[in-house]
């Protein structure tokens, strides 16, 4: 009788300290290498989303001629409402739309491209062109606006001077243009960058598929479209999410424009709007409905970018 | 093996402790009696002045952060003030005092700054005390001149415009002999030199009627303005430009404009960019409208005292000393210095201000400038949602230059969508009649 309970715990405890020990063992170990992350992560991440939440639920008051000490008030969705009746924030938005859908797959499109011709077997000098293109994305966002802002300034431009010794006038911020300005400024900054991540899938694929390939005839044309495109999908679809979440966060670019640009105003994107309500208006909870709003579109449209670059069409 | 281990624990916990700490470095430390003092402005060399300070007062240390000019500082100091890592001091245009005080931002220094009221000019001291308190040092104001190349005058074979009669029609024979070159411009990004066109005729955009707001954005005086000022657009007699865009000065050098209405801050502008036309410029008063010898202020600031700020009374002496002391002044209304012209009333008959200057063709400025600042219509306020009105403004401003709008109706839209900004703060308005 005294027996079997003694098998018992001595299975057990053969069995539940296998289990039960090693966290305990290791609980230190766990610890000091998640904690870091997870209060990073809590601190400039989760609380800062929870917060503009909150913040966005409320708003600044004042009374009389304003000038008592302004009081936050709790308005529920009222700063939605606002946002979703407001046509400067559907402007801005749809603004950024329009500049996604043609700057995203031009940008991809020639990074591609760029990536085939420097992984073909023709290729050159392909490590100093690697480095060429992606030079201009060591550029600081806000210093490579500034450059081209002076590229595209009517009194400073060389290229404006050119076409005026030409007779032609060329006006790089009219109102229908500068949007195009500015998405030649994101590709220019941004194209070597996502080649860089296409020319490295590309480098992955197993060559002996080309050699194949080459034996059954197919040309260089074929091999590219057929056998390399497909296996950079996954590529093309990190490269296609990170540039639409890029083109809704789009700011460096129109700030810098508005200072010389009468075309781009100061509501010009939705991030320009958001800090515009911020610290301009002193209005932080309609600036945070507009963030939040945002997150949710980026949120939306990279999920059905991904389900439709992802679908298996084979 | 247990000890490297907590030892690793304790690095890791101090890399997080450090980082999270970075994010909310507090404003300046007051180490036993010695005190040290933020301030943001933009007043070229004022660098300068608070070197001569800090070098005289061991005890309050001023740290000095440029910022840029005007509309674009405004985030950066609010931001600041937000973060509560502002500093003490900041460069704010009178226009934006009451807006700054509505939303919070300004300590209320009434008590501290009592016995130097008297130093400024009155009325900037009412500018600096919204609704009776105050929160800020007058520092300059912005009477407006016509700053005009003589040379160019001559050889257009134009006279000083005294009235905006005068002005259109010089602005039309100039445009007539040569289409690429106009007398002057309207800045879309100068929201202030519109406002003084408004003012100089005898608008009030906002005035305190007991306990409600006035707004008169579109009122009589102001569409006046409007519609002559879009006259001259219409007919190409005046271009429109950005005067914050680094080609500003270029244009300016190269005689695209013949003259620039402006402020009296202007001066140091003009003499540090356009420096290979030194000489060819002249002041002359600022074109009035008919018989009236009523002028316009555009611009000048004060230094606010930010909320969070520590040590008012020492922020206030400072202030004060930079402001209106003939040490400071030397340095921030020298025509090539600061080209401030003062707010304090003694402050214009230091020599500083009574220079004959060589840019100007040996002109002392301050013989126009001070007849221009006693023409000044001084009971101009500014509304406490102004900050938003004056974006509104600017962005107006690029829709007339681009042909979206007209100046009459963006008069219209600013004076509907203030009363509306508000309404929507809880704030009493109604449109005046």
């Amino acid at each position: 009788m005294t027996a079997a309970p003694l098998i018992d715990r001595r299975a057990g405890s053969e069995l539940r300290p296998a289990l039960r020990r090693r966290p305990t063992r290791f609980r230190g170990a766990i610890l000091m290498f998640t904690v870091p992350f997870m209060a990073l992560f809590v601190f400039v991440y989760v609380a800062p989303i929870i917060y503009s939440v909150v913040q966005s639920l409320f708003a600044t008051q004042s009374s009389g001629l304003g000038f008592g000490e302004p009081e936050q008030v709790f308005v529920g969705a009222a700063n939605y409402a606002k946002a979703l009746g407001d046509t400067e924030f559907w402007a801005a938005l749809g603004r950024i739309l329009l500049f996604g859908i043609v700057q995203v797959p031009v940008m991809l499109g020639g990074a591609l491209l760029l990536a085939l011709l420097l992984d073909s077997a023709a290729a050159r000098w392909v490590s100093v062109y690697r480095v060429l293109y992606f030079l201009p994305y060591a550029v600081p966002g806000v210093i490579a606006a500034v450059l081209w802002a002076y590229l595209y300034s009517p009194a400073l431009s060389p290229f404006v001077a050119w076409g005026d010794s030409m007779g032609i006038d060329l006006d790089f911020l009219g109102p229908n243009v500068v949007l195009w300005s500015m998405a030649n400024i994101t590709t220019w900054v941004f194209m070597g960058y996502n080649l860089l991540i296409i020319l490295s899938s590309l480098q992955a694929i197993p060559r002996d598929q080309f050699e194949a390939a080459r034996l059954d005839g197919a040309s260089e044309w074929r091999i590219a479209w057929s056998i390399k495109v497909p296996q950079v999908r996954p590529a093309l679809v990190l490269t296609g999410v990170n540039s639409i979440i890029g083109t809704l966060q789009l700011f460096n670019e129109p700030q810098v424009m508005h200072v010389i640009a009468d075309a781009v105003s100061s509501s010009y994107v939705p991030t320009m709007l958001a800090m515009g309500a911020a610290f301009v208006k002193n209005d932080f909870g309609y600036a945070s409905a507009v963030s939040v709003l945002l997150a949710i579109v980026a949120g939306l449209i990279s999920i059905v970018y991904y389900r439709i670059a992802m679908r298996s069409d084979a | 093996m247990k000890q490297r281990k907590i030892l690793a624990g304790i690095v890791a916990a101090g890399a997080v402790v450090t980082m999270l700490a970075g994010c909310s470095s507090a404003s300046g430390g007051s180490d036993s009696g010695s005190v040290t003092l933020g301030y943001m402005g933009w007043v070229p060399k004022a660098d300068e002045a608070v070197a001569i300070w800090n070098e005289a007062h061991p005890d309050i240390q001023v740290e000095y952060s440029p910022v840029a000019n005007g509309q674009e500082a405004y985030p950066k100091i609010r931001s600041s003030v937000q973060a509560g890592n502002a500093g003490c001091l900041a460069q704010l245009t009178y226009d934006q005092v009451p807006s700054f005080v509505a939303d919070g931002m300004l300590l209320d220094v009434t008590d501290e700054t009592a016995d130097v009221a008297d130093t400024f000019l009155d009325w900037t001291w009412s500018q600096v005390s919204p609704g009776g308190k105050t929160y800020a040092i007058p520092q300059d104001t912005g009477p407006v001149a016509l700053y005009y190349r003589a040379d160019l005058f001559e050889q257009y074979g134009i006279d000083v415009p005294a009235t905006w009669d005068d002005f259109a029609a010089a602005a039309e024979q100039v445009h007539a002999a040569d289409p690429e070159v106009t007398l002057s411009y309207l800045a879309t990004d100068d929201s202030s030199t519109v406002a003084a066109y408004a003012w100089q005729r005898g608008a009030s955009w906002f005035s305190i009627d007991g306990d409600s707001w006035k707004v008169g954005i579109d009122d009589a005086a102001s569409l006046e303005s409007a519609e002559y000022w879009q006259g001259l657009l219409d007919s190409g007699a005046i271009a429109t430009t950005k005067r914050w865009d680094p080609g500003f000065y270029s244009e300016l050098a190269s005689g695209k404009y013949l003259s620039m209405i402006g402020a009296a801050w202007n001066t140091a502008l003009i003499t540090a960019n356009v420096g290979d036309t030194a000489g060819a410029w002249r002041v002359a008063p600022m074109p009035t409208d008919g018989d009236s010898t009523d002028t316009a202020n555009s611009g000048g600031s004060a230094v606010a005292v930010l909320k969070g700020c520590e040590h008012p009374e020492q922020a206030v002496e400072f202030a004060t000393w930079l402001n209106s002391s003939e040490e400071s002044l030397d340095i921030l209304a020298a025509s090539d210095g600061g080209g401030l012209y003062p707010a304090a009333t003694e402050a214009l008959d230091y020599d500083v201000v009574n220079q004959a200057d060589d840019f100007f063709g040996g002109q002392n400025l301050n013989e126009v400038f001070k007849e221009s600042a006693q023409n000044v219509n001084t009971s101009w306020a500014w509304g406490p949602t102004y900050s938003s009105t004056d974006t509104a403004l600017t962005d107006g401003l690029s829709k007339v230059a681009t042909g979206s709008s007209t100046l009459p109706d963006l008069m219209g839209s600013l004076q509907d969508s203030t009363l509306s900004d508000m309404e929507d703060r809880g704030i009493s308005a109604i449109p005046a009649d």
